[in-house]
């Protein structure tokens, strides 16, 4: 009897077993790789962020030259007139990305390239590195200067490393951004140079809106003028405004001390200090498609 | 009395052992989930093959009885051609805290559709999990079963309201519709 019960036993446990789905589910799950800034730029600085293999992005910016203390008859300066910048960005792989920018400011075209080297996933301190190398070239050589556009004199070079860290649950974004800028100034006998440390934090309010500061400092080098008619010095840059996030638009509005727009001649630094007569109106506008 | 033991053991199993079963095979590449989402003129889509599940039932006839489903999508691997939107679009589905779409149902019906051999028309029953919500759901699909594998189709509608999800902007103030057709097509293998 028992031996039976034990036979039966045997065969029934299997085959209760053996009713009910084998399927597992699979544990593979999809690597999704960290997103910290919502964006590819602030304003003035490339973040961590890369675009998409084969997205493109535009930006269109505007650096007003009237100050916001010229009031109502200037328009706040948004009568102009004004530096402009427009670029073009395309993601050649999912962490590298190519961009082709120009700005009005001695016809300065501005060619980088944008790698995303690490990521470090972390509850409270997620960490990405980038690096960001570019060669600028002055097209708009004034006729005094008896130089070719396509001398030597006429390009130059930088490097940006990019780090990125996201806090407050989410909310505040911070970056720094060492930077060096090779031939500072196009007009210079001896070649200079420019070592910044820019450094940005980015609130986010909810998913659209936001706002923002940068400062650029400069460590060392050349803080001089970049272009003919400029007097004095340059000076460390500040900016400050809110961002409109909304669908592939970033709309950033702000009040900054530093008309020059493209990276070579950003980063020598603003054409006036940041005091209370010096602050000009800016936009940027992108578009990720 | 032994013998009558083993007797109704083996009259058990027999009994019992008949079950069919199919998983989706995951190494077809045309597995294919996709959502579409169309307002004022925009649209765009969304598309994965990253679809797993089974289908399972008791009995020898096709699902005789007992019949059960569950399939389930990778939300973190859907792919709208842009990165940004990928990117956005996970955010509002929640997709790192809900990264799976879980369809769990059964077949309620299924009959042959008459111009295609091997062919069904089926209505699956069920409850739909996406964003941390549960619904209930009935989709209209078709099976066509093959030596070995069978392919399944189906589409059907969601509401994002539904699923406590907002509507995300499209382009500068145009929000997505409410309403998402999702198509779904891929391969079973037959285990059992």
């Amino acid at each position: 009897m028992k031996t039976g019960a034990l036979w039966a036993a045997v065969l029934l446990v299997p085959t209760l077993v053996l009713a009910q789905p084998s399927w597992q589910p699979d544990a593979e799950e999809t690597e999704v790789a960290l997103e910290l800034f919502h964006a590819v730029m602030t304003p003035n600085f490339p973040t961590t962020e890369t675009l998409g293999k084969g997205d493109f992005h535009y930006e269109i910016s505007h650096r007003f030259h009237p100050s916001i203390d010229e009031g109502y008859d200037a328009n706040f300066g948004l009568d102009g007139p004004a530096n402009m910048r427009t670029a073009v960005s395309y993601g050649l792989t999912d962490r590298a990305m190519l961009s082709l920018g120009r700005s009005s400011l001695l016809d300065n075209l501005d060619f980088n390239f944008k790698y995303r080297l690490l990521e470090l996933a972390h509850d409270s301190f997620p960490s990405a590195v980038a690096l960001r190398g570019g060669i600028a070239w002055n097209t708009d050589i004034p006729a005094i200067v008896d130089r070719g556009k396509l001398d030597a004199d006429n390009f130059q070079y930088y490097a940006q490393l990019v780090y990125n860290t996201l806090l407050l649950d989410g909310k505040l974004g911070v970056g720094i951004v060492p930077s060096y800028l090779y031939n500072s100034t196009i007009f210079s006998v001896d070649k200079q140079y420019t070592f910044t440390l820019g450094n940005y934090y980015q609130y986010y309010l909810n998913d659209k809106w936001g706002f923002w500061l940068e400062y650029n400092p400069a460590i060392s080098g050349y803080q001089g003028i970049i272009a003919p008619g400029e007097a004095g010095r340059s000076h460390d840059s500040l900016a400050f405004g809110l961002s409109i996030e909304t669908g592939g638009h970033f709309f950033y509005l702000f009040a900054t001390n530093n008309t020059r727009l493209n990276p070579a001649q950003y980063l020598v630094g603003a054409p006036a200090d940041a005091g209370p007569d010096n602050w000009r109106l800016a936009f940027g506008i992108t578009r990720h498609l | 009395m032994k013998n009558l033991w083993i007797a109704v053991a083996l009259l058990c199993q027999a009994a019992m052992v008949h079950a069919g079963e199919w998983h989706v095979d995951e190494k077809v590449k045309e597995n294919q989930v996709k959502f579409t989402s169309e307002v004022a003129g925009f649209s765009f889509e969304g598309v994965t093959s990253k679809v797993d599940g089974y289908i399972y039932w008791e009995g020898t006839e096709l699902f005789e009885k007992k019949n059960q489903l569950l399939f389930q999508v990778d939300l973190n691997s859907l792919d709208t051609g842009i990165g940004k939107r990928d990117r956005d679009m996970r955010n509002v589905l929640g997709a790192d805290k809900w990264p799976k779409a879980i369809l769990k149902g059964k077949i309620v019906e299924h009959e042959p559709i008459d111009s295609v051999a091997n062919a069904y028309r089926v209505r699956v029953e069920g409850k739909i999990s996406l964003h941390g919500v549960e619904r209930e759901i009935e989709v209209p699909g078709s099976i066509i079963v093959e030596e070995g594998r069978s392919i399944i189709s189906a589409e059907f509608g969601l509401k994002l309201a539904d699923f406590d999800i907002e509507a995300p902007s499209l382009a500068a103030f145009i929000k997505v519709s409410q309403d998402i057709r999702i198509a779904v097509s891929f391969y079973m293998k037959h285990v059992q």
